[in-house]
């Protein structure tokens, strides 16, 4: 082990059992119920956003269609709850599985396409999920689907925001640990390989095709359980809450975050899903001090709050870019 | 029918043309995607709408002649230019040489700023625009060609022409040319990149303006979040014309607008747009370079 992988262990064991512990008495000192509800709705962000990091920040490919998933996830889930009567669990499960598969589909043509071709691709298929959630009819069309069921364990309901709370970020601490454990496997070294040269990757025998397309599969069924939550929690969906303005808000928060971090896309949640929320009483001026933020966070700290370690790859890429376009 | 809905697609399509050409321009030179560029269409809407309030024209049902609809036409296209320029300065100068993310990032910022600005000062409702001929038109067979699908048509290819023109003809458009063919050697050659860059977002905005005060007109519609769906049309059509491209931006948006049209009478109402994503996908999947490529990507 070199310094600086001993040194991140060492950060790893002090700073998850802290950040665990401070998620779980944190009902204690927030009593109220809105801030409970604005907690959850970042716990469920930051499943987002660390999903879409799998797919963005380990593997880069641009994806600006993660809402998609998002409403795979929840569509799937709600649907399965609704019209065959399985409980939460189960259908949250194989709405994972969909999204999985829905995610694998997408990477099919990713598979060809890059950079920006790669991010209309994406976009497209937000939208194209958003137009069949919009006119098919097991979905109920723009009328959207109310009485979603909520979960259920024994006789006990998570009906109260408290209670979707530890199930939120119980789920959201599990996807930031997979993510965690993945990025120090060697499918998630293969991964970031293929993000850094393509070629080299491929030259040292890289499955490139395998692990793009795993790796939008992996994020897709993360935003799909997410997704699953989300209706079980609001109780209604209706493709008005899929937008392309969410996808982008997802993106976001990785890249406001720190790229390819594990803590970044979480900040990144705290900061665009719960600031907002915080400043409700200038909620005029809310996303426009959000837009100019991002724009002067873009010119002050391009690699995010928290990157630092982790773009360096990506600077060394465009380093060399920039040699190749010179010579 | 099938004329019919060629006609509709022509109009909708040269519109997407107008908007398609400024992303490419600029993706032509700085290699990134300026999402702002759909709210600067917005605003062009937003613009002609207060010229015609300025000029005494009833909103709601009003009807305007010719001379009035260029006397809005070329001001909004003169603010969404300098608009352009500043987006550039304040947005995109300061990250020019960071990473295509990053300048990404702060589209997105940009547009968040841009649209929200919007909805603040002028309110989140849709608000009526005055129609450009009383719903006159002509017949051709069994077609329908409504006067404002002429006037569309007529100054979009106008507005192409004139474009054509200057990047072909003039000192200014010959810079431009250079620099996104070879940025390094067209710096050498004492082109100055600042001017180049703040010429191409100028451009770009007032066309995409002059496309925002068109489809108002056209639908008779203003709001603050039209600049989104737009957006994303145009992006599409300027990729599947081969983006970097401007005649391939033509043609993408053109095209778009026709299948658009012919899937959403043929096929389904309600899935036209997903029909145009979907031979987007299937045409990036064939063609990865768009139907006119550039020489590089």
């Amino acid at each position: 082990m070199d310094g600086e992988v001993k040194r991140s262990v060492r950060f790893a064991v002090v700073s998850w059992p802290l950040f665990v512990a401070a998620l779980v008495v944190a009902p204690v000192f927030i009593s109220n119920d809105y801030m409970l509800h604005v907690l959850v709705l970042i716990g469920l962000y930051a499943i987002l956003a660390e999903s879409l990091n799998i797919v963005v920040g380990f593997t880069g490919q641009f994806s600006l269609g993660h809402a998609g998933f998002w409403a795979v996830g929840a569509y799937v889930s709600a649907i399965l709850m609704i019209r065959l009567g399985l409980s939460f669990w189960t259908a949250s499960v194989m709405s994972m599985l969909a999204g999985y598969f829905t995610g694998v589909l997408l990477g099919l043509p990713a598979m060809r396409l890059k950079g920006d071709y790669l991010c209309i691709v994406t976009l497209g298929f937000g939208e194209i999920v958003r137009i069949f959630a919009t006119n098919l009819e097991v979905t109920r069309g723009p009328m959207g689907i109310p009485g979603i069921p909520t979960p259920q364990i024994g006789g006990f309901s998570f009906d109260s925001e408290l209670s979707m709370y530890y199930l939120c970020w119980a789920c959201a601490v599990v996807t930031m640990y997979i993510a965690a454990r993945m990025r120090h496997s060697r499918f998630g070294r293969a991964l970031m390989s293929v993000r850094d040269d393509e070629l080299a990757a491929v030259s040292l025998g890289v499955n490139m095709t395998y692990y793009k397309v795993q790796a939008f599969g992996i994020g897709g069924m993360f935003a799909a359980l997410a997704g699953s939550l989300y209706a079980s929690w609001t109780t209604f969906i209706s493709p008005d809450v899929f937008q392309f303005s969410d996808s982008a808000n997802i993106f976001c928060m990785m890249i406001l975050g720190g790229l390819g971090t594990i803590a970044g896309p979480v900040l990144g949640a705290f900061l665009l899903a719960g600031l907002p929320e915080v400043l409700r009483q200038f909620a005029e001026f809310r996303l426009i001090v959000l837009g100019l933020l991002m724009i002067i966070l873009m010119i002050y700290r391009p690699g995010g709050i928290l990157g630092s370690y982790d773009t360096a790859g990506s600077t060394r890429q465009v380093r060399r870019r920039k040699i190749a376009r010179e010579v | 029918m099938f004329f019919q809905q060629l006609v509709n697609g022509l109009a909708v399509g040269g519109i997407y043309a107008l908007i398609a050409i400024g992303y490419t321009m600029v993706y032509g030179i700085l290699f990134f995607v300026n999402f702002a560029h759909g709210d600067i269409y917005m605003l062009g809407t937003y613009c002609a709408f207060f010229i015609f309030g300025f000029m005494g024209i009833e909103v709601t049902g009003g009807v305007i002649n010719v001379p009035q609809f260029f006397a809005a036409l070329i001001p909004s296209m003169l603010i969404c230019g300098v608009m352009g320029i500043a987006l550039e300065k304040f947005a995109y100068r300061p990250i020019r040489n960071g990473s295509r993310l990053s300048a990404m990032i702060s589209a997105l910022g940009a547009s968040l700023f841009l649209c929200n600005t919007a909805m603040y000062l002028f309110g989140s409702q849709t608000k009526p625009m005055p129609k450009l001929f009383a719903g006159e038109y002509i017949t051709i067979g069994n077609t329908i060609i409504s006067y404002i699908q002429l006037a569309v048509l007529v100054v979009s290819i106008l507005l192409m022409l004139a474009l054509h023109f200057f990047i072909k003809h003039t000192k200014l458009g010959k810079a431009i040319r250079a620099v996104s063919d070879d940025q390094r050697a067209a710096v050498l050659m004492g082109i100055d990149m600042n001017r180049v860059i703040s010429a191409t977002f100028a451009i770009g905005s007032a066309l995409a303006g002059a496309a925002g005060i068109m489809v108002g007109i056209y639908y008779g519609a203003v709001y603050p979040t039209m600049g989104a769906v737009a957006g994303i049309k145009a992006f599409t059509a300027a990729i599947l014309g081969g983006i970097g491209n401007i005649p391939g931006a033509m043609l993408g948006g053109v095209l778009l607008g026709i299948i658009e049209s012919l899937g959403g009478a043929y096929i389904s109402f309600g899935y036209r747009d997903a029909i145009a994503f979907f031979v987007l996908i299937i045409a990036l999947c064939l063609m990865p370079t768009g139907i006119l490529r550039k020489g590089r990507t």
